[in-house]
């Protein structure tokens, strides 16, 4: 399934969280049509697809996260 | 006091109130008198404090009287999101679980402006939790859906929409928002207004809700970009009550930055074929101008990363730890907007791998835009592709007609790939589309929001747009 641009720009550009519930990937058509009848599903959806985007990016061991602990 | 006061910039409001034209108090009684009465009919103001401007503004006055001057905003009313504490009042932070909130403490913001002098009459809207859970529908608020002055069946966006609104429809001279992806930038293009957000760390958010410990900012939303340089000097400044403060101040002197002539400012020629064709004239005038102003326009390319999966994952990551007690203890299910209280909970579910995985990403993405600005100064994008969505549309944009991806992605991305860099950013309105405002954005390296200004300055000084106000 196509995503297209109507998908893509809201699910990466609306305020603060919007984005979070919204997929970026070929199942956010019909994660978009199917939000008001299983919010839930669609949600659990979303971090799923997330993950598997994630997944597939490869990160190199010596890099390490963006945050700093400070003591 | 006559209407033109309503739209006029903070270094006039201040120069006529040292002229003694009107007294901060007459000011206050004005502006409080016109938020509280035309406030709901933007569903903009959650909570009106002209009251207790009203006592402050009479020690400023003695204050003038005396010629004792504090600088640019003393005297000057303000709004602020409903996420920042003012102690002893509601806090909401637009979520109904929260609506009886109260703190001890004021923020760190709101406490430094009223050192200036300025004057805090209203709390302002916000969608509920900065849309923490991701939000579906304009109504994901507590006071209903944020509505645009240009045309009140729109949307006024998001998350911080009663600041957008308010400062559009002459309620409040300046306001202040929050953005964690997007939500400055977003509502200030809808309501053709500036917004800026700064660089992460640059300003305190001590005393703000937490939705992303690592993402969240605080900036100003005013008329012009000079009031938001004018704002961003008195509210920046390291706090050691913030984890995330970088501890540096910003002083307002766009005249020392690199002049808008001298710079290289990257584009993506493809972002007008991400634009909906009614912005494109908009968008091409303002290029135009930037040309005109003499900056070196260089076709860019934004770094490919998954944009939508980094910044999902940790919003929703931090978010979901942030709001864990609301969903273990089964309020969530009272916000406004179920896709909220359900990506909330979802959340909950993100693996600590994935989170670190993500933030691990975020290494790389920093260290790519910092080689991109090794090649230019700033960037330029469309703050956004359309105009101000209809309230009653979903905002996943599933009711608008579809059209096919250009070849590339362009900058479309830029306003998570930005946030995830912490890189500073403004939004200024270019134009209409429809009779709604269009917003160009601008986004340069950690720390140089005097050189955003400075183009964003120079842009004002040679255009009109950011006067227009709508009919009110």
């Amino acid at each position: 399934m196509k995503l297209t641009r109507r998908k893509l720009i809201p699910a990466l550009t609306l305020g603060a969280a919007a984005a979070s519930a919204l997929a970026v990937n070929a199942s956010a058509q019909s994660a978009a049509g199917t939000a008001a009848a299983d919010p839930a599903r669609t949600a659990h959806d979303a971090v799923q697809r997330n993950m598997d985007t994630l997944a597939k990016f490869e990160v190199p061991m010596a890099i390490e996260p963006s945050f700093q602990f400070k003591a | 006091m006559t209407n033109d006061v309503f739209f006029a910039p903070i270094p006039e409001l201040n120069a006529r109130l040292k002229k003694h034209e009107f007294s901060a108090e007459e000011l206050v009684k004005a502006f409080g008198a016109r938020l509280e009465s035309l406030g709901p009919r933007y569903n903009a103001l959650a909570l009106p404090l002209t009251k207790v401007a009203l006592a402050r503004a009479k020690d400023v006055d003695k204050e003038i009287k005396r010629e004792r001057y504090r600088g640019p905003l003393q005297g000057i009313p303000f709004g602020a999101k409903d996420l920042l504490s003012f102690a002893g009042h509601p806090t909401t932070w637009g979520a109904k679980p929260y609506a009886t909130q109260t703190f001890e403490e004021t923020a760190t913001v709101l406490g430094k402006l009223d050192d200036t002098g300025a004057l805090l009459i209203g709390k302002l809207s916000m969608v509920e939790l900065a849309g923490g859970g991701g939000y579906r529908i304009a109504g994901a608020s507590l006071t209903g859906p944020g509505l645009n002055p240009w045309d009140v069946t729109r949307w006024s966006g998001g998350s911080s929409s009663g600041p957008a609104s308010a400062v559009a429809a002459g309620l409040v001279p300046f306001a202040l928002g929050s953005e964690t992806s997007g939500s400055i930038i977003t509502p200030a293009a809808f309501c053709g207004v500036t917004g800026l957000r700064p660089t992460y760390g640059l300003v305190s958010r001590h005393g703000a809700m937490a939705l992303s410990w690592t993402l969240d900012k605080i900036g100003p939303i005013c008329r012009s970009a000079e009031d938001c340089g004018l704002v961003l000097h008195e509210i920046s400044g390291g706090d050691s009550n913030d984890p995330g403060s970088a501890g540096k101040s910003f002083y307002f002197a766009p005249q020392f930055a690199r002049k808008p002539a001298e710079m290289k400012i990257g584009f993506a020629a493809v972002d007008m074929d991400w634009a909906d064709p009614e912005l494109r004239p908009a968008l091409d005038a303002a290029m135009k101008t930037l040309r005109e102003m003499g900056a070196t326009l260089v076709e860019t390319k934004l770094p490919d990363y998954p944009w939508g999966a980094l910044i999902n994952t940790i919003i929703g990551a931090e978010g979901a730890s942030v709001f864990e007690p609301l969903i273990s203890s089964g309020k969530v299910n009272e916000l406004a907007d179920p896709s909220q209280a359900e990506g909330l909970k979802a959340n909950l579910t993100i693996p600590a791998a994935q989170y670190l995985k993500a933030m691990r990403v975020r290494t790389l993405v920093q260290r790519s835009f910092r080689e991109l600005f090794e090649n230019v100064d700033l960037l330029v994008a469309p703050a956004r592709y359309g105009v101000a969505p209809q309230v009653s549309e979903p905002l996943d944009g599933s009711s608008a007609p579809s059209r096919p991806n250009p070849a590339s992605a362009g900058m479309h991305s830029l306003i998570p790939a930005a946030n995830l860099a912490g890189l500073p950013a403004i939004s200024f309105p270019c134009g209409f589309a429809g009779g709604l405002p269009v917003g160009l954005q601008l986004v340069g390296p950690s720390f140089r929001e005097n050189s955003l200004l400075a183009v964003a300055i120079e842009y004002q000084k040679r255009t009109e747009w950011h006067k227009r106000h709508p009919s009110v």
